[in-house]
């Protein structure tokens, strides 16, 4: 096998990192063999360090603000607490590396491959990671405030307590991630694939996650107000006490989705499929579900008061012990829907024109008179 | 009509320069790719090789030509140039290293970069940016101005002789980058200084010696006492004194000016080099009083160019045909490097704080570099068509309008390197109010002179615009900053850190551990090569092969 040339020697190099100090200078170490090497609290900011080989040297601690590591090895490097703000990492190699409280704010880590890091408590705030490659990387906790992910690969990589705040997750695979306690509020996540992630109890708060596709995902707990959901893929997700108060889901698929105790006062569920969903107990208050198709889904003590059902498809729903107060079915389809004539009460006759009932259900609901046959 | 022994000399150097800077794209190589590499040359010149850049960025051609040219029609204060350039390096030292600490650590390559990050706003980089750009334009075209009074004196074609000096100049930045022009610089100050050197033994010898010189002088103010004074009137010692402090506070302010600094390789370059690049002072000095001895030779300024021409026509009267190619030569290099470093600041300040910050922000290190390759091509061509289309004095009038735009990012950039106290909000009027004050008080001057008499009273001031309008500026944002912390409206989030200033940024850094590195690898080496030998020795006496 053929030895590796590099353009500095160790000694070359260590010698190199020792005049550029004493010079006050950037050192220049592109193809540098340092490997191994301990370089712990050394300066070796705006540096170029170009396909480098760094692997398994001792960096913690180290100043590497602004240095252009493309395409150098850290294979195995320990990088600890240094500090690679700004640095240009397009291409490293950073397999078995230790990241760990490492600061990378700003830093360009496009097309990277990270899979597997340690990352957790890392400051990746504003750093470029675009199609990078993070599946089952350990992000947890670590900051990623701005950060941009578009196309990114984070499949089965903990994000749990991750600060994705603002940060750009358009298009990015989330298969399976953890982003339990994250806060992805006002992040972007337009068309991500977020399907059997675990989201419980994170911050969606304003965050624009329209087209993303969340099927099987646990969403329970998790903080939505005022969140752009248009057009997500929810099928079979878990969205249990959730508070999505004020979030825009029109046309979302919700089919067979678990909404059970979800707070969605005030949202707007305008044409989004609910067919067979579980929504007992909901808090649907003010809640705009014209033209949504609720069939056979269970509305059992679901909280409806004020809600618009204009054309609302609920056939064959559960609305027993549901609040109905001030609600608008105006054109709904309520055909053999089920309830008794006390959910219908508190709803004003003006509300129920033109809806489509049976006669079955129309005397059961006390509603004989306004049946449309 | 055409002087075709001058001319031949002067293409024979211009050809020589020309391949020398096509030759600059392998020198210090690096990935051209990069815009660091490009644009600031990857951050790799030593203290030689700034000097020259600098020297060539700062005392640019036109500087050769415009001095000389106002001290032969004005006298006195045409020397205002030497005190703002010695007075420049003190202030430069202050400020450039820090500088160049928080480029080198955050990958700044522009001015514009800094104030982003600093005072955490875009709008402001924006409009630095923007300044930046305004304010070079004007210098450009100066440049090639520069050229144009030169192949005039030799009577070529000037338009299609100017195209030709455009095109090269444009190929060899686009290939090159920053290098090109700092080969460009080593030459160019090289004829520079034998050209003045010669000139200042030879010519005041020719005409009789310095007494003779100054005599002419006296007899100019005497004839002339109201527009050509041979020392400084008391009249106009505010005038010249704020002249000088507001070009020594604006010329580091110049994107050029920073972008040579940026391509330095350490922080003791830059100090170095503000205790070296005063030689240069006093070549602009000897420069100046080649315009005194202009008079005494009894140059007859040309109704095209007017005093612009003194310096070219007294070497032309003065020297054999040949070394007058020779120096015109010289003249025409020192306007390409400042032109080719201009281009690549304004270049840069597009394509990092408009480009990538409004249009692509996620574009790759190629496609950066490429833009700026791009915008260094319209920026020279916009320069060219401007000195051909339009009349010079307009060119003039802007790059007078362009020294007062740039000084007024001085609270934004120089002060920004102390202190973050400021308010961005009241960086951005402040900037913005300089700029309004500055450019009305231009107007209001017709371009005929930077300086405005202030009134009050029966107490007259003359003072150079740009420091009224440094001065408007910066009471606006200190007012405005009081105003708006005690409103507490929202500050920018400063990015850098302090450490980011500093030299040596790590607390605990230990060299010994790398010298004992360095140790270790040797004896191991040692060590390895005594085994092969015994191995061989023992393999010998084994008889085996």
């Amino acid at each position: 096998m053929l030895e590796q040339v590099y353009a500095l020697e160790q000694g070359q190099a260590l010698r190199e990192i020792i005049l550029a100090q004493r010079d006050e200078r950037v050192p220049m170490l592109d193809g540098a063999d340092l490997s191994r090497t301990d370089l712990r609290k050394t300066d070796l900011s705006g540096g170029n360090i170009r396909e480098a080989n760094l692997s398994e040297a001792n960096l913690s601690g180290a100043y590497l603000c602004g240095a252009y590591l493309r395409k150098t090895n850290l294979s195995g490097a320990n990088l600890s607490g240094a500090n690679l703000n700004k640095a240009v990492l397009i291409g490293v190699n950073l397999i078995g590396a230790n990241l760990r409280g490492a600061y990378l704010r700003a830093s360009d880590l496009r097309s990277t491959d990270l899979c597997g890091v340690n990352l957790s408590g890392s400051d990746l705030s504003r750093a470029a990671l675009i199609e990078a490659d993070l599946i089952k990387a350990d992000l947890s906790k670590a900051d990623l405030v701005g950060a941009n992910l578009n196309r990114a690969n984070l499949s089965e990589a903990d994000l749990s307590g991750a600060d994705l705040s603002e940060a750009n997750l358009e298009k990015a695979i989330l298969n399976g991630a953890d982003l339990s306690r994250a806060d992805l509020s006002r992040a972007r996540l337009v068309g991500a694939n977020l399907s059997g992630a675990n989201l419980s109890k994170a911050n969606l708060g304003e965050a624009n996650m329209a087209l993303a596709n969340l099927s099987k995902a646990n969403l329970s707990n998790v903080y939505a107000y005022g969140a752009n959901m248009r057009g997500v893929n929810l099928v079979e997700a878990n969205l249990s006490q959730g508070n999505f108060s004020e979030a825009n889901l029109i046309r979302a698929y919700l089919f067979r989705t678990y909404l059970n105790k979800t707070n969605l006062s005030k949202t707007d569920l305008s044409m989004a499929n609910l067919l067979g969903c579980d929504l007992s107990e909901a808090n649907l208050g003010k809640a705009n579900l014209s033209r949504a198709n609720l069939a056979q889904a269970n509305l059992r003590g679901t909280y409806l008061r004020a809600t618009n059902c204009r054309l609302a498809v609920l056939q064959e729903a559960d609305l027993t012990g549901a609040v109905l107060t001030n609600a608008i079915f105006i054109g709904a389809n309520l055909q053999r829907i089920q309830a008794s004539s006390v959910e219908f009460l508190d709803v004003d006759v003006s509300a129920l024109q033109s809806m489509v009932i049976d006669m079955a259900t129309a005397q059961r609901l006390g509603l004989g008179a306004l049946a449309i046959k | 009509m055409i002087n075709w022994e001058m001319l031949s000399v002067f293409i024979v150097v211009f050809v020589v320069v020309s391949a020398l800077a096509f030759g600059a794209a392998r020198w210090r190589p690096g990935d051209l790719n990069r815009l660091q590499e490009w644009g600031l040359a990857g951050r790799r010149f030593g203290t030689i090789t700034s000097w020259f850049l600098l020297g060539g960025d700062l005392y640019t051609a036109y500087s050769f030509i415009a001095v000389p040219g106002l001290i032969f029609a004005s006298g006195a204060l045409g020397f205002f140039a030497i005190p703002y350039t010695i007075l420049v390096y003190p202030i430069a030292l202050l400020v450039l290293p820090r500088f160049w600490s928080v480029a080198r650590h955050r990958g700044y390559v522009t001015p514009a970069d800094f104030v982003r990050e600093r005072f955490g706003s875009s709008g402001l980089a924006l409009a630095v940016a923007i300044t930046g750009i305004l304010a070079t334009m004007p210098y450009i075209a100066l440049q090639i101005f520069g050229i144009e009074v030169v192949l005039a004196q030799m009577g070529v074609p000037i338009e299609a002789s100017l195209i030709i000096a455009f095109v090269v100049l444009a190929a060899y930045t686009y290939t090159g980058g920053l290098r090109a022009p700092a080969v460009i610089s080593v030459v160019k100050d090289i004829c520079i200084w034998l050209v003045v050197l010669v000139a200042i033994i030879y010519i005041p010898f020719k005409l009789g010696g310095m007494g003779k010189v100054f005599e002419a002088v006296q007899l100019k103010a005497l004839q002339h006492p109201t527009t050509f004074h041979a020392s400084l009137p008391s009249s106009q010692y505010s005038a010249y004194v704020s002249l000088a402090i507001g070009s020594a506070l604006a010329l580091f302010l110049y994107p050029h000016s920073l972008t040579g600094v940026l391509s330095a390789n350490s922080r003791k370059v830059i100090r170095r080099n503000m205790a070296l690049l005063p030689a240069y002072t006093l070549l602009l000095g000897l420069i100046a009083l080649l315009g005194y001895v202009a008079i005494a030779a009894g140059i007859q300024p040309s109704t095209a160019y007017q005093t612009n021409s003194a310096l070219p026509a007294l070497f032309t009267k003065m020297f054999p045909g040949w070394f007058s190619g020779f120096a015109l030569a010289a003249i025409a290099i020192g306007a390409l490097a400042p032109a080719a470093i201009m281009s690549i600041a304004a270049a840069n300040l597009f394509t990092r704080n408009i480009y990538r910050e409004y249009f692509r922000p996620t574009c790759t290190e190629r496609q950066e570099s490429n833009m700026a390759r791009t915008v260094s091509l319209l920026v020279k061509l916009g320069a060219l068509a401007f000195i051909i289309f339009f009349p010079t004095t307009l060119a003039i009038n802007l790059q007078l309008l362009g020294t007062v735009w740039i000084l007024q990012t001085l609270p934004v950039v120089f002060l920004g390197l102390y202190t973050n106290w400021f308010h961005r909000s009241a960086l951005f009027i402040g900037l913005i109010g300089g700029l309004i004050v500055g450019t009305t008080l231009a107007v209001l001057q017709n371009f005929s002179s930077s300086i405005y008499q202030i009134k009050l009273g029966g107490f007259s001031l003359p003072l150079y615009i740009a420091v009224i309008a440094l001065t408007a500026n910066l009471v606006l944002c200190i007012t405005l900053t009081l105003l708006f912390n005690l409103f507490q409206m929202r500050k920018g989030e400063d990015v850098t850190t302090p450490a980011d200033f500093e030299a040596h940024p790590v607390i605990g850094a230990q060299p010994e551990v790398l010298e004992a590195q360095i140790e270790r690898r040797a004896a191991e080496r040692q060590m390895a090569q005594d085994a092969e030998r015994m191995a061989a020795g023992f393999s010998r006496t084994q008889g085996r092969p």
